[in-house]
């Protein structure tokens, strides 16, 4: 036997061994595919009452669930909502938007100025069943125009949700889902 | 017998364990079951007939064999470990000719000399492709080995909607990303799909631009069959934004005159006549100290005859044939060896070229000299057959040696730098520029050394290209035969001597 022939190979291979186990971190694992985030989240069968505003143009609407089930306008002798417009579709939007992105964990002042969030452009204020309030702040548009800022008034988190969302939710207050005059 | 059977057992155990291991991943821990029992019926036999084994072992036989597996086993190892290392840990040596996989010798150059502090704000979202981000991530960092002028930053523009509206970033900066280059004289976007396609160009010209350094402007005549740099010329548009030069398509029917920041007018293979004013226009500019590169094919239109004419070139119709320099097997795809060639510069090729004949009667003041020139047996054939063997007719045919190619220059020709005076080349092809050739032999660098010669003087940029290493094999007749030879001939040849050599000391032997 060669012992020193292996004894030398021995030793080069613990020593790369070595190396390779200390300063290598292997191949890269797979980034985990996160879920993605709510913003806020619960059961849509536990709204109670709504309320939009739009505090820059002055402007607000708000509606409530009926022992009916059904969503009438928040006000003396409020009509039920357009069915066709509201179906199922805006207590589950309200129930708890993904988010795009988790923007920032905790937001500071000047942060909040920047996402426009301390001048929003929207508020929704939710009531529960079970009495529970929900309040949301909603900010500027994103820089690539495909989300808005969005933070829960009780939380110091800061999302980004998508535009789609934000601009469902504007129309209920600039176009309110009257009834049709044959659903009256 | 029966423990050699389970040795056996145990050993396929081993190997179809690791075969599953690595074949079959989602059955992992059946892999590792059937590796246990190979590696406990290897055992069992070790146990069982443990005298015969010891005695295999320190025999003679047995111990070269152990030694032998053993530094195999050892080798393997290292190999394998020494391979697993280099996957994350590794210099790249590139031997290359024009070091193509590191930054190019402009940028280099751009960069060493760069004296005015440069910031760069990459404005990357996580929705924006990783190959762009990280790709201009690596790539900048790369600038800055080679600068400390540069300061590079990186920036969510989600997280930072602020900074992104002083940066002026749009929605589609936002969404495909974008690079911000700005310094004293200003400042520059690279967006993402221009990152994916030439990101060190951009970059690179871009930092230019910021600096204040103006880039010379190629334009290309449009309106007449000319090649055009997005399609058959494209190759030599990417060569000559390489080389920092801009790249612009001029049509004289639409624009009154030749742009102002023209350093060079390009006319690349006309097929149809100029209009009278834009014969009277580029003759102005031509007059009026311009700089202008004509590529002409056979027969080319009247008014390009005429335009040359008026400095003291002739065109005469026909295609040039040269039996002793060509690329096989056409001859009339001439090619030009380094002592034919003014600019010295090895192998270019012409595939279909007619003849720049200089008027002998010109103004003391104007240098005109050939190019590229065809050697004395070549000629300029008048009734030409492609396919047919091209024959000497005269005197119809004109005998060579004949210029594929010429300069004129009313500055100095030798000077580099030529702030004032007309300079002209004319090259009587343009096919050896086009997309399938530019590549091959030294074309490109005819092209744009050519470029340059005429630009020079212009604007500060001025930056000398190197060579492309041709990878394409361009043979003459005579190199053509030597292959044909010694391919077929000489290697069995060699065989035959060298085995007869030997045949003939082992009979002295």
């Amino acid at each position: 036997m060669k012992l020193r022939n292996i004894l030398i190979m021995t030793v080069i291979l613990l020593v790369l061994g070595v190396f390779f186990f200390i300063f290598n971190s292997g191949p890269e694992p797979e980034p985990l595919v996160e879920p993605r985030p709510f913003v806020w989240s619960f059961e849509f069968g536990e709204l109670k009452k709504i309320a939009i505003s739009l505090p820059q143009e002055g402007k607000r609407e708000s509606w409530v669930k009926h022992e009916d089930k059904y969503w009438y306008f928040d006000q003396s002798n409020g009509p039920k909502v357009n069915m066709e417009r509201w179906g199922g579709g805006i207590p589950l939007l309200l129930s708890g938007p993904g988010a795009e992105r988790l923007i920032t964990v905790e937001s500071t002042a000047d942060q909040l100025k920047m996402y426009g969030l301390e001048d929003p452009r929207m508020k929704i204020d939710l009531i529960l069943e079970s009495k529970d309030a929900i309040n949301i702040v909603i900010g500027d548009r994103t820089p690539d125009a495909q989300a808005y800022y969005v933070k829960a008034v009780d939380s110091g988190s800061v999302y980004s949700v998508d535009h789609t969302w934000y601009e469902v939710l504007e129309r209920l207050v600039l176009e309110p889902p009257y009834p049709e005059p044959e659903e009256k | 017998m029966q423990t050699a059977i389970v040795a056996l057992l145990g050993l396929a155990s081993l190997f179809i364990g690791w075969i599953l291991m690595f074949i079959l991943p989602g059955i992992r821990t059946f892999a590792w079951g059937i590796l246990a029992l190979g590696v406990v019926l290897i055992a069992g036999t070790f146990i069982i007939d443990f005298r015969r084994i010891r005695a295999a072992l320190v025999s003679r036989r047995g111990k070269l064999g152990v030694s032998t597996t053993v530094r195999i086993s050892l080798f393997i190892g290292i190999i394998l470990f020494a391979n697993a290392i280099s996957v994350d840990k590794y210099h790249r040596f590139d031997f290359t000719g024009l070091a193509q996989f590191t930054l190019t010798s402009q940028t280099k150059d751009v960069l060493a000399n760069l004296d005015k502090p440069v910031e760069i704000v990459s404005f990357f979202t996580p929705t924006v492709p990783i190959m762009i981000s990280r790709y201009a991530k690596n790539l900048l960092t790369e600038y800055q080995n080679y600068t400390d002028q540069l300061t590079v930053r990186d920036v969510d523009p989600d997280l930072n909607p602020d900074q992104a509206r002083q940066y002026g970033v749009d929605q589609f900066g936002v969404l495909y990303g974008v690079v911000f280059i700005r310094s004293e004289e200003g400042q520059r976007q690279v967006f993402g799909p221009q990152i994916a396609g030439e990101a060190e160009h951009a970059f690179t010209s871009a930092i230019v631009e910021v600096t204040g350094t103006k880039q010379k402007k190629v334009y290309f005549l449009t309106g007449h069959g000319e090649s055009g740099t997005y399609s058959d010329y494209n190759s030599v548009r990417s060569g000559l934004r390489d080389n920092l030069f801009q790249v612009g398509e001029l049509d004289l029917v639409a624009t009154p005159s030749i742009p102002e920041d023209a350093a060079v007018l390009v006319i690349a293979g006309p097929q149809k006549p100029l209009a009278s004013r834009e014969f009277e226009i580029i003759k102005a500019y031509l007059k009026n100290a311009g700089r202008v590169f004509i590529l002409l094919n056979p027969d080319p239109p009247q008014e390009f005859r005429q335009l040359l004419s008026g400095w003291w070139l002739h065109i005469q119709d026909g295609i040039l044939i040269d039996p002793a320099s060509y690329v096989v097997p056409h001859k009339d795809n001439l090619l030009v060896p380094r002592t034919k060639n003014s600019f010295q510069l090895a192998e270019t090729y012409f595939p279909g070229a007619t003849a720049i004949i200089p008027m002998q009667e010109r103004p003391d003041d104007v240098e005109l000299s050939a190019l590229v020139w065809t050697s004395q047996e070549a000629w300029l054939e008048q009734e030409f057959v492609p396919g047919d063997e091209p024959v000497f007719n005269e005197p119809a045919d004109r005998k060579g040696p004949l210029a594929i190619g010429a300069l004129v220059s009313t500055t100095p020709a030798d000077q580099a730098q030529a702030i004032k005076g007309t300079r002209l080349i004319v090259i009587g092809d343009s096919d050896f520029a086009t997309n399938r050739n530019f590549h091959n032999g030294n074309n490109s660098d005819l092209f744009l050394t050519a470029v340059n010669w005429l630009a020079a003087g212009k604007e500060i940029i001025s930056v000398d290209r190197k060579v492309l290493i041709t990878r394409r094999l361009l043979l003459s007749p005579e190199e053509a035969r030597l292959l044909h030879i010694s391919s077929i001939g000489l290697l069995p040849l060699l065989l035959l001597v060298s085995g007869g050599y030997v045949w003939w000391r082992r009979r002295r032997s």
